[in-house]
């Protein structure tokens, strides 16, 4: 009888994939302050700022809010709670504040949706904010911890070097040359330039990139995103609640998170990491794909973290848009253009639009499935992929429209 | 606003544990020294204070022969710490030792020698300021 209650308990491995807040949660609104090199507010009006955007763009109220959830690296944002105190927010019902990157907005999207299906809270902010420029940036904080004894005395500080790392080794396995690298700010630029949000919109040709200097070897200025100082946030609530509020929702239809094995004693360690050339999309992607019933080719555009270009190319490889060692190929030929067969990065990307952490990722694709992309509106964008994170742990949805 | 960036010219000391103490020890005495798991048998870095393949506290540093391959390499060429400025461009290279455990440390060939994928290496040992550090170069 034990056996059989045990046996019965997870189901089948089709069911155990479909997470039980998938298609009953959804994204309703946005919230965004402006993204600038010297915001002149602390991060707390920031982050308020958003907050009240992305409530002001669902059509509720501050009183309808219950939970607010956020990250921070390093010290470098203010707290949900902080937040809940500005706003003068009623009781909150959960609160979630995590100490992590950019692998963090997709699984806060996770953790509420099943906060919700779970009837812990109804309407959950989640938020990003920081004054990545004119406060503290991260490109060049020394990441403590047991690792950097490792890293830092031999002058390895920096995650541009550490993704740089990656990057030449991605280049010996899978022959990606830096014409392949090149052509995913290449191929940015054209949406930054139908972004009025974007730092950066200049045009960028060939010849650019390569006059443009090294910042770690083989990255170049424009493969590195810019640190901003923004705040970005969405509503997270049930699928039934949103079809009440002022836009069309964005369902949660698909979503997954892992930490693969032996990712590191701090957050910049990665010496026990078996293989730089796959990230924990390469871990996710089955039970991803699987969790929301669809593969690849159903999938009109996708918003792929790229605080560096090359993790563009392993989204691609790693959720099977392309085959290994294709990536280079297919942004170089413009399928991830506007018209393409895949446009990815509509916003610009993080490396045009200003790093954000990747919040600015998941809200990009929520404006795209909500048809609220302006001139960079993606054609019938009915599933649209996020991913949140670029190495050894990370998130991804997929957003459908409803 | 923001953090004025303390202009600091001086190494980064490395902050070690007790556990670190013997790894930092062996650069001293210009040995390369790694972590080996009496349980599963298997090879490690960076130093932590059990295995990282099965959690067992039955392991002894060993002393590798400090050669090896190129795993990967970054190019710095830009100080995101002052303390390097005076030296970039220089050269981080991964290195998967013989023994297994893959570590970091500064290219210094002694006459300019491309890098390779997968070329043998072997341990260079330096001293910046006082303190011992990894570096590698070609062994040929």
């Amino acid at each position: 009888m034990l056996n059989e209650t045990c046996q019965h308990i997870g189901g089948s491995p089709m069911s155990s994939k479909r997470l039980k807040f998938l298609g009953k949660t959804a994204i309703s609104g946005v919230g965004y302050t402006e993204f600038s090199r010297n915001s002149g507010k602390t991060v707390l009006q920031l982050a308020t700022e958003a907050c009240k955007n992305a409530i002001e763009d669902s059509g509720i109220s501050i009183e309808d809010v219950d939970g607010v959830l956020s990250f921070s690296a390093l010290n470098d944002s203010v707290s949900s709670e902080a937040v809940a105190t500005a706003l003068g927010m009623r009781k909150q019902n959960y609160i979630v504040n995590l100490n992590t990157g950019g692998q963090a907005p997709s699984l806060l999207v996770m953790m509420a949706a099943a906060a919700i299906e779970s009837g812990m809270a109804e309407n959950i902010l989640v938020f990003r904010a920081l004054n990545g420029r004119s406060g503290k940036r991260i490109g060049g904080m020394q990441i403590l911890g047991d690792g950097s004894q490792f890293r830092d005395p031999i002058g390895y500080t920096g995650q541009p070097a550490y993704f740089a790392m990656w990057a030449r080794r991605y280049m010996i396995e899978t022959g990606a040359t830096w014409e392949d690298i090149a052509a995913v700010p290449i191929a940015q630029r054209k949406y930054a330039q139908l972004n009025e949000r974007a730092i950066i919109k200049d045009p960028l040709t060939i010849e650019d990139y390569l006059e443009s200097p090294y910042i770690v070897e083989p990255f170049r200025r424009p493969d590195c995103t810019p640190e901003v100082d923004g705040a970005v946030a969405v509503l997270v609530t049930s699928l039934k609640n949103a079809r009440q509020m002022k836009h069309a929702p964005a369902v949660i239809e698909g979503a997954a998170y892992a930490c693969g094995p032996r990712s590191g004693i701090d957050m910049s360690d990665d010496l026990l990491w078996d293989d730089y050339t796959k990230n924990y999309l390469h871990i996710i992607a089955d039970d991803l794909w699987e969790s929301a019933g669809i593969t690849p080719k159903d999938v009109d555009f996708a918003e792929i973290y790229d605080c560096f270009s090359t993790t563009v190319l392993y989204g691609l490889e790693a959720l099977g848009f392309v085959e290994r060692g294709g990536a280079g190929e297919f942004v170089r030929s413009g399928e991830t253009g506007i018209d393409g067969e895949l446009p990815v990065n509509t916003h610009g990307g993080l490396l045009c639009e200003g790093y954000v952490h990747g919040m600015n990722t998941l809200s990009e694709a929520v404006l795209q499935i909500q048809r609220r992309g302006g001139k960079r509106q993606v054609k019938n964008a009915n599933i649209g992929v996020v991913t949140s994170g670029a190495q050894v742990d990370g998130s991804a949805l997929i957003l459908r429209r409803d | 606003m923001g953090e004025t960036l303390k202009l600091d010219l001086t190494l980064l000391k490395p902050q070690t544990n007790h556990i670190s103490e013997s790894w930092w020890e062996g650069i001293k005495q210009q040995e390369l020294r790694y972590q080996s798991c009496r349980n599963c048998k298997k090879n490690w870095l960076p130093a932590i204070h059990c295995c990282p393949y099965c959690a067992s506290e039955n392991w002894m540093w060993e002393v590798s022969s400090g050669k090896g391959e190129l795993y990967s390499w970054a190019v710095i060429h830009r100080a995101f710490n002052p303390a390097y400025m005076n030296e970039i461009p220089y050269t981080i290279v991964a290195v998967t030792l013989n023994e297994g455990p893959r570590v970091l440390g500064r290219y210094f060939p002694s006459e300019h020698i491309e890098l390779k994928p997968n070329m043998k290496l072997k341990a260079k040992f330096f001293q910046k300021e006082g303190q011992w550090l990894l570096g590698f170069e070609p062994d040929v």
